[in-house]
């Protein structure tokens, strides 16, 4: 694939809302490559992304510099458009005409490859380089590629069965092939048509199965209530008796699959190997027979109490282990499922047999090691149910997973098998005080919001919040921010706070690191409340008083 | 900058020259009003006589029906209480002019919005030299830069061929003053069969009235649109593509013709498949090309990116300020649904009614 026919498919996909359009377009693109060039396209549109090599500052002033613009209008231009590549595309100057196309292959390796190493003035030059040999949309693209913000906003899944058309490889062989990755090279690209060695599979992560969020109030009496129907499409509306399930906690933690085939690996959904990162769970990891798979979540504990998902992030990313790194902290891997065992996959086995063979995998294992059982709760009833999920908070997770006893493993997100559900988040009401412009679908439109609580007189930032609002109520909130800026700091707009937003968040927690004094997790904004002015809004004191709530359910 | 007083300055009611006792485009009823196109931003109903180009007599017409319109030929001087006016084209839309104006020695131009680009509809834009040049800048940042319209226009033909292979109606948005026509006229007979919207059909008589040559048109009506279901081109106003007129062409394509859809935030935003750069504006090195050529000294911004037009303009050399008037709320600017905003010092507060949407648009 020429990087013009890849600049021209990622204006496809991202023109065409229907699916099965957008399946055909990746197909006919992919078929259509040379094997290098359609490894890299894949690789590029999973959501894989190279190591960003030039600053963005970078990038602005040589544009500027090359175009005889100042970088105040550049900086204009940014505002205006929301996207930096897709800016900076439109103002460097134009490429001779009939610029020859270029193999996808040459520009990574030339235009983006040989730039981790290269000294700022090379970096420079490499980059001017392409731009004097690319059309427009091409330049788009690598901008998109250089900047290591490439979204085209098509759903993993879409690419997934688009690749296996292109291979003419059944989807679901094909996701186990994807499982650990694979490299954008004619060899990897190839690797995925043909069946693993046998050494390869054996490191290899099982498709984790995923789980659907079960909509609040979703459950009355066992019966998803009347008017759900339409977001379960179908997939259960009647969950029948809580028996049926194995209801556990969510928790907070980063999702992984500990593979006991030969040496221990711990493979994690959103970050591969973590081996290195938690070396007390691999040790323990070696006392389970060979042949299992275990999934689960890790997780850092402080006494009987496991810490948030932040706590996590200080050991991700740590390639080894060095001794005394770790000692304040104590990572479990808590298992909820087995896949694997003596050598023989049982995923289409029912959750049932496989909880029970997990369970008497553990029992051998040390009860106070760094391997658990995740907790099976067992509520009489969905009332009792519901109860255990509104007290999740106090416990430190995040809710409660349903999981249909007869149901088999399997990867995806299958429908009616495994349900997430939620602690009912908390709820304030902001007042709007900053606005910034967003990007993709919302560029130019001022939807960034910085929202505030009252403090005695004064109004103190405690969240950002970027979605929540329909298309419509956005385009309106524009127009009555934009009548009411006071000043502006770079792209941050101040505006005369006149709006109130219903906030939601999972939780708070008092925080050294902002004005406030507080942080808050996942803030989302639920409605407008047009009802309200800045004087109703909530007092910064109540979101304090959220925090220390939460801390002294802690042990 | 002279230091006499200003041969226009800004009233309640717009541009005004006291000496010559007009007003050009003003945006409420006054004695006399000059105006340079018809757009409803431009010209708008209630005052008692108005003067504009020849050309532009019949389209001004139809938009403030029953007024006193008086056509004066492109270029033609006319004696205003002493102050010299003439109108020279402007190449926005059928009829529009920049307007010339002389008093003392001293020329002010004001451009109205223009283009440079060619357009079978109307007279090409005609650089005026003045001292003082009042110009549009709707597209007044460096990202917009327009491409050969006629690629884009082949672009267009061929989106509405691959429709008509798919069996799919191509549905393009365009505004019905100029927009529509400019595209419709650029179209051949084996790019039909061509529907257009109620909107704009009586402006597409108008225009053929006035010599312009434009291919077979049927009305969208449902039934037309049933009998062609599958291979029609249909052209409608940008406020129509998103509501439930709709509804008579499902499983359409979209697409818009405009210089926003330069932009793909704008073009997702609408749900768009395929957006065509095809502006009546200038774009960026349009705006400097077109105010070099006018020689002036002094160049005051409207509508548009006043504020960071005129910073630029100034690293230049020139004398750029921004003016506040009530320009801008034609449908260009309602395609953008975001842009520029009022500028800090509280000038071109105006602007922020451009951020509407499409209803925007005022038919007559």
């Amino acid at each position: 694939m020429s990087v013009r026919a890849f600049a021209s498919l990622v204006t496809d996909l991202a023109a065409t809302t229907s699916s099965s359009r957008r399946v055909e377009r990746l197909v006919h693109h992919l078929r259509g490559a040379a094997p290098p060039d359609a490894a890299l396209a894949a690789w590029f549109l999973l959501g894989n992304r190279l190591r960003r090599a030039v600053r963005v500052g970078e990038l602005r002033a040589w544009v500027a510099e090359e175009a005889n613009l100042s970088e105040a209008l550049v900086a204009a231009c940014h505002d205006h458009v929301g996207d930096l590549a897709e800016t900076l595309a439109l103002l460097v100057p134009d490429p001779p005409v009939d610029v020859p196309d270029v193999p996808l292959e040459a520009l990574v390796e030339v235009g983006l490859r040989t730039l981790a190493t290269a000294t700022p003035t090379r970096r420079r030059e490499i980059v001017l380089a392409q731009w004097s040999r690319l059309d427009r949309a091409s330049i788009f693209a690598y901008h998109k590629l250089l900047t290591g913000a490439f979204r085209v906003g098509v759903a993993r899944g879409l690419v997934v069965r688009a690749i296996a058309a292109a291979l003419e490889v059944d989807e679901a062989t094909l996701d186990d092939r994807l499982a650990g990755g694979f490299e954008p090279t004619q060899e990897g690209w190839l690797a995925l048509a043909r069946p693993l060695d046998p050494a390869e599979i054996a490191r290899r992560p099982r498709p984790f199965q995923l789980a659907q969020a079960l909509p609040e109030g979703a459950i009355a009496g066992g019966r998803v209530a009347a008017g759900d129907d339409a977001l379960l499409e179908g997939g259960g509306a009647d969950l029948g008796p809580v028996d049926r399930w194995l209801v556990e906690p969510k928790w907070d933690g980063a999702r992984a699959q500990l593979i006991r085939r030969g040496d221990p690996i711990l493979w994690s959904r959103g970050e591969g190997r973590l081996d290195g990162s938690f070396p007390e769970v691999l040790d323990a990891a070696r006392t389970l027979p060979p042949g299992c798979v275990l999934d689960g979540e890790v997780l850092l504990w402080a006494g009987d109490r496991p810490r948030p998902f932040s706590s996590l992030q200080r050991r991700l990313g740590v390639e080894r282990h060095a001794p005394g790194l770790f000692d304040e902290d104590e990572a479990r891997f808590v298992a909820f499922d087995l896949l694997e065992l003596a050598g023989e996959d049982i995923r289409s086995r029912p959750l049932g047999e496989r909880r029970a063979a997990l369970e008497s995998l553990l029992a051998r294992l040390d009860a106070k090691g760094s391997i658990r059982l995740s907790e099976r709760l067992r509520p009489l009833d969905w009332a009792e149910a519901d109860l255990l999920r509104r007290g999740a908070r106090e416990r430190g997770v995040e809710g409660l997973m349903l999981k249909r006893l007869e149901a088999p493993y399997e990867g995806g997100r299958p429908r009616g098998s495994w349900w997430k559900w939620k602690v009912d988040p908390r709820v304030i009401d902001a007042v709007l005080v900053h606005a910034q412009a967003g990007h993709g679908r919302r560029a130019g439109l001022l939807t960034d919001y910085t929202l505030a609580l009252r403090d005695g007189e004064s109004l103190v930032p405690v969240a950002k919040a970027y979605s929540g609002l329909s298309d419509a109520e956005l385009v309106e909130v524009d127009r009555i921010l934009r009548r009411t800026i006071v000043g502006r700091r770079g792209p941050v707009r101040i505006v005369e706070p006149s709006l109130v937003f219903e906030i939601a968040f999972e939780g708070v927690q008092r925080s050294t690191r902002h004005r406030s004094g507080l942080a808050v997790r996942f803030p989302r904004i639920l409605r407008w409340r047009r009802d309200k002015t800045p004087a109703d809004a909530d007092a910064l004191a109540t979101l304090a008083a959220m925090a220390d709530a939460d801390r002294r359910s802690e042990p | 900058m002279p230091t006499r007083s200003p041969i226009l300055e800004l009233t309640a009611a717009g541009l005004f020259c006291p000496a010559g006792g007009f007003h050009v485009d003003p945006w409420a009823p006054v004695e006399r009003a000059i105006i340079t196109h018809a757009h409803s931003d431009h010209a708008r109903p209630g005052s008692a006589s108005y003067l504009t180009a020849a050309e532009g007599v019949e389209v001004l017409r139809t938009r403030i029906p029953g007024a006193s319109i008086e056509g004066v030929p492109h270029g033609e001087l006319r004696d205003l209480g002493g102050v010299r006016v003439s109108l020279h084209p402007a190449g926005h839309v059928l009829g529009s002019a920049q307007v010339r104006i002389e008093h003392r020695g001293e020329v002010w131009v004001v451009s109205g919005d223009y283009k440079l680009d060619p357009d079978p509809t109307t007279r090409s834009f005609e650089p005026v030299r003045c001292h003082v040049f009042v110009s549009e800048c709707t597209f007044g940042l460096p990202v917009y830069r327009w491409g050969d319209p006629s690629r884009e226009i082949a672009r267009l033909r061929a989106w509405r061929r691959r429709c008509r292979e798919e069996g799919r109606d191509a549905v393009i948005a365009a505004y019905s003053l100029g927009k529509a026509q400019r595209i419709l006229a650029s179209l051949a007979e084996d790019d039909g069969p061509i529907l257009v919207h109620g909107a704009i059909r009586p402006m597409c008589e108008v225009y053929r009235s006035c010599g312009v040559r434009l291919p077979e048109l049927l009305p969208a009506t449902r039934e037309v649109a049933r009998s062609h279901r599958g291979r029609s081109l249909v052209i409608a106003p940008p406020s129509a593509i998103g509501g439930s007129w709709m509804r008579g062409f499902p499983d359409a394509s979209r697409a818009a013709a405009s210089g926003w859809m330069l932009v793909r935030g704008v073009r997702r935003r609408r749900g768009l498949e395929e957006g065509f750069v095809v502006s009546d504006h200038a774009d960026f090195p349009g705006l400097e090309r077109a105010i070099a050529a006018t020689g002036c000294e002094v160049v005051l911004l409207t509508h548009g990116f006043v504020e960071p037009l005129a910073a630029h303009l100034r690293t230049r050399g020139l004398d750029a300020r921004p003016l506040a008037t009530r320009f801008g709320e034609d449908e260009e600017a309602a395609w953008r649904g975001a842009g520029t905003e009022p500028a800090s010092d509280g000038t071109a507060v105006e602007e922020a009614d451009l951020l509407a949407e499409p209803s925007a648009e005022v038919e007559p």
